[in-house]
């Protein structure tokens, strides 16, 4: 099975909840900033990258995990997706596409904007450690709710 | 081989250049070939995100038109990278001809929604789209080149 985490730019809620999700991030305390950033593609990810499907790593049950920047699409990703793999008579089970931008916060949005899009590394960065580290219990609950099923 | 055309509404560009790959229109379409395409200029029911079947090319390939917003990049990149971790690449080519919708069309798409002004609005969009029918060829011939390469 695959696994595709999704946000807007792809470089940090989906990036955090894939970690979660592969045990390289706790999911019995709010992981540390140097834990984040130790991440692969946390905050690193720029526009062009957008859409391209970043292998994160391997399960504990072997399944594939991937992170991608899906930018306003939304919802939207998730159908269009579908759709082409059902016109092409893949199997949709095989494929779970998970939208993590409702559990992005306020700071998340400005310090991803800072650092990603004006290049303000420091400051952007700092805001978006804050941000992810106070939505980082709502990630552990969407890896657990993905898990579960 | 499943070719899909997008474009942001799916109804436009995309429609256009689809019909001409299949040959349901000349180079040289009249308004009315264009307006009595299926779909055409409908966004206002159809929802953006959702694949549209048109027909079968002279190659037996599956045609479809996909609105995909202001996202086309990503979606082609996020389709091609999906189905490459598939190992399924060769079944699906995405054509992206959203740049064909001009300023002036996109422009008309505001217009649409204005329910006594959809007849005209449509006619009006018909002899823009008909006006970059050269474009459209050139794309086509290029991509054709592509597909059979």
């Amino acid at each position: 099975m695959k696994y595709i985490y999704n946000c807007f730019g792809g470089s940090h809620s989906s990036v955090t909840t894939a970690g979660i999700h592969l045990g390289l991030l706790p999911r019995e305390r709010v992981a540390e900033n140097k834990e984040l950033l130790a991440l692969p593609y946390y905050d690193a990810q720029v526009a062009k990258d957008h859409g391209r499907l970043r292998f994160m790593g391997f399960d504990e049950l072997g399944n594939e995990v991937y992170v991608t920047g899906s930018r306003n699409l939304r919802t939207r990703y998730e159908r269009i997706m579908r759709s082409v793999l059902t016109i092409t008579g893949t199997k949709q089970k095989d494929i779970v596409i998970i939208n993590t931008m409702p559990y992005v916060n306020l700071w998340m949005m400005i310090g991803g904007y800072l650092s990603r899009r004006l290049g303000f590394f420091r400051v952007g960065r700092s805001i978006i450690l804050y941000g992810t580290r106070c939505s980082y219990y709502k990630f552990i609950h969407l890896v657990n709710l993905i898990k579960m099923q | 081989m499943k070719i899909i055309f997008q474009d942001q509404l799916g109804c436009y560009a995309a429609l256009v250049a689809a019909a001409y790959y299949t040959g349901v229109l000349q180079e040289t379409p009249s308004l009315s070939d264009i307006t009595t395409l299926p779909s055409f200029a409908d966004h206002t029911n159809l929802l953006p995100g959702n694949l549209f079947y048109l027909g079968k090319d002279q190659e037996d390939n599956e045609i479809y038109t996909l609105g995909v917003g202001r996202e086309g990049k990503v979606i082609a990149t996020s389709i091609y990278d999906l189905f490459r971790i598939l190992n399924k690449s060769e079944i699906v080519y995405v054509i992206d001809v959203s740049s064909i919708n001009f300023l002036p069309l996109r422009l008309l798409w505001y217009l649409k929604m204005i329910r006594p002004l959809r007849r005209s609005v449509t006619i009006a969009s018909a002899f823009l789209i008909k006006s970059k029918m050269p474009q459209i060829i050139d794309y086509i011939k290029n991509e054709r080149m592509n597909i059979t390469s």
